[in-house]
């Protein structure tokens, strides 16, 4: 099969809570909701392993199998945030588990295991505030959107005009208003993406 | 220690607190939390790191792991249908069973055998094909199929598509530097010469970057994925190879360089020397001599050089895919790409795997998987155009 590749834009799964999944006690084998649970947070998921694993692929595998994990185990959360709470600590656990059999360590590790540790939850709060960010960055109208992710992936406005087949100008014109545009739902937050 | 829950309340709170719609019990929680040096510091970090800390990594192909998720609910699905089909059917299997036991006609190995390779059969080995873009932005598929055709770019460099092949004449007045790029898919492989006379071969699912001719005082390319290089001896003209993590210069030999994006670059030299630095450290240049095996990753700036049996690593081009005490992860990158299929492991351990194997490329995979499920060490399946492996 021969396809032109043009890059691929995947925009995480950082959506709005659909109807479906209202904050109420759900179980996690029932497929919709584990649909559901997926789309909003495998991302931030990721986010957070990678910032323990330092590896994009080995941290995309082990929240895979995180969510297949929680999903067969059919779990009763009360809440949302239960089911927050279960699935970062299911994907810090088996990172955990993963760099001990590796027997990885992070030189931050053996010196302070505290200060490590610390560290670590603070990677959620930040795996959190990106989720946030994303999720408005998600709200965008799609070309605006386009233009801001490749943005933060480091590409030049040059490049993007390429990419997507634009003008320079357009690209322009869409990074302004994508920009004023989170500037406005983001208020302080906005710092985040400068 | 561990107090998921906290940290999501704070995370919850300080989101709302900086989008000013925040209660007042958000910002005392914000401000306490604040209160803690390690806290602060780790607040201030963020916000000055114009976005280094976070959104680093946001392209994740969501689409693989969706995918996957609901292969487990069909998986599920037909589990519970089975098992009612199962009791239903009892009695008829036992009775099967026995007939298979008592007639030595029937030879359960072979057929077992077939079942098994069938399964892989929806996945063919590679083959010669690339996308060649032009400077103009056009793109032009060479395979089999293509037709004959010519091109003159831009600085009159004549490039010529014929059938499987391209080449590239050069036009000795031009000055200027035009660039064409040549991307090999998944389940592709590639192999042509350069205007100087340099020859390379691109493994599957890689990306060259190259001028049509060589006006510069240096050659200069810039790879992602996997290709051999034979590169014409050139004393005056230093042929710079830029990848995402090295940077790599020569003059004349051949060599092996692996360097997918987000991968470690593995540069494995069979002759001549290369000079081989981090990308964005040219301090920490090495010299490679022959048999040599420089290893740069991605997230530390030291490279780690060591000896190699350099066949295991120049293997592709010969049509074998060889490995010696090879981790299983690695493996099924490289066979993934060849045969174009997605896999998973159900145990992360068996990443880690080691296998020594010489396989035939050109092979029907089900034939590859074989051979490396009678080491008994692991087990592949086939669901829904995903390799299992268990």
């Amino acid at each position: 099969m021969m396809t032109v590749q043009i890059k691929k834009i995947y925009l995480c799964c950082v959506k709005i809570y659909s109807s479906y999944l209202k904050d109420r006690p759900f179980r996690t084998g029932d497929e919709k909701i584990s649909k559901e649970l997926f789309e909003l947070f495998f991302k931030r998921a990721c986010s957070f392993a990678n910032s323990l694993l330092r590896d994009d692929q080995l941290a995309y595998d082990i929240v895979q199998e995180a969510f297949i994990k929680i999903w067969k185990k059919n779990i009763l959360c009360p809440s949302i945030i239960s089911f927050k709470v279960y699935l970062y600590n299911t994907v810090r656990n088996d990172s955990y588990n993963y760099l001990q059999r590796k027997s990885i360590r992070h030189s931050d590790f053996e010196n302070n295991k505290q200060e490590y540790e610390e560290s670590v939850d603070q990677m959620i709060i930040a795996a959190e505030i990106e989720a946030e960010l994303l999720k408005q960055i998600h709200l965008l109208p799609e070309a605006r959107r386009n233009v801001i992710l490749l943005r933060l992936e480091g590409m030049s406005i040059e490049e993007i005009a390429k990419e997507l087949g634009l003008s320079v100008n357009t690209v322009k014109a869409h990074k302004k208003l994508a920009h004023k545009q989170l500037r406005e739902s983001l208020k302080d937050l906005y710092i985040f993406l400068l | 220690m561990h107090n998921t829950e906290e940290l999501l309340k704070i995370a919850e709170s300080l989101t709302k607190y900086l989008q000013g719609v925040s209660s007042e019990q958000d910002k005392g929680i914000v401000e306490s939390w604040l209160k803690k040096q390690k806290n602060r510091e780790f607040y201030d970090r963020l916000r000055s790191s114009s976005g280094d800390l976070i959104l680093k990594h946001n392209n994740y192909d969501l689409s693989r792991a969706r995918r996957t998720l609901e292969n487990e609910f069909a998986i599920k699905r037909r589990q519970r249908y089975y098992k009612r089909i199962w009791y239903a059917a009892a009695s008829i299997i036992i009775l099967i069973g026995i007939y298979t036991l008592f007639n030595p006609f029937v030879n359960t190995k072979s057929s077992d055998y077939k079942d098994y390779t069938a399964q892989f059969n929806d996945f063919i080995p590679g083959k010669d094909q690339a996308i060649l873009s032009t400077s103009g932005g056009e793109k032009f598929v060479i395979d089999s199929t293509s037709s004959s055709r010519q091109i003159i770019e831009k600085d009159g460099t004549t490039v010529q598509i014929d059938g499987k092949s391209v080449s590239y004449k050069a036009n000795n007045k031009s000055k200027s530097v035009v660039y064409n790029t040549i991307d090999v898919p998944r389940n592709g492989e590639f192999k042509f010469t350069l205007s100087d006379g340099t020859v390379v071969w691109l493994n599957a699912e890689t990306k060259l970057t190259f001028p049509v001719s060589f006006a510069g005082n240096t050659r200069e390319v810039i790879l992602d994925g996997e290709a051999y290089f034979e590169v014409a001896h050139d004393a005056q003209k230093k042929f710079i190879i830029n990848t995402e993590n090295s940077v790599l210069e020569v003059k004349g030999t051949s060599f092996n360089i692996k360097a997918y994006k987000g991968e470690s670059s593995i540069t494995t030299l069979v002759e001549g020397r290369v000079d081989l630095h981090y990308k964005y450290d040219k301090s920490t240049a090495v010299i490679l001599k022959p048999g040599d095996q420089a290893i740069v990753s991605g997230s530390s700036n030291e490279i780690e050089v060591k000896q190699v049996d350099t066949h295991y690593f120049t293997a592709w081009k010969e049509g074998y895919f060889a490995y010696s005490e090879t981790p299983l992860d690695e493996i099924m990158r490289q066979l993934a790409r060849w045969y174009d299929f997605e896999y998973r492991f159900t145990k992360m351990e068996l990443k880690d795997d080691l296998f020594t194997a010489r396989l035939k490329k050109y092979d029907s995979p089900g034939k590859i998987f074989t051979v490396l499920e009678e080491t008994g060490k692991v087990k592949f399946k086939v669901e829904k155009n995903t390799i299992i492996i268990y």
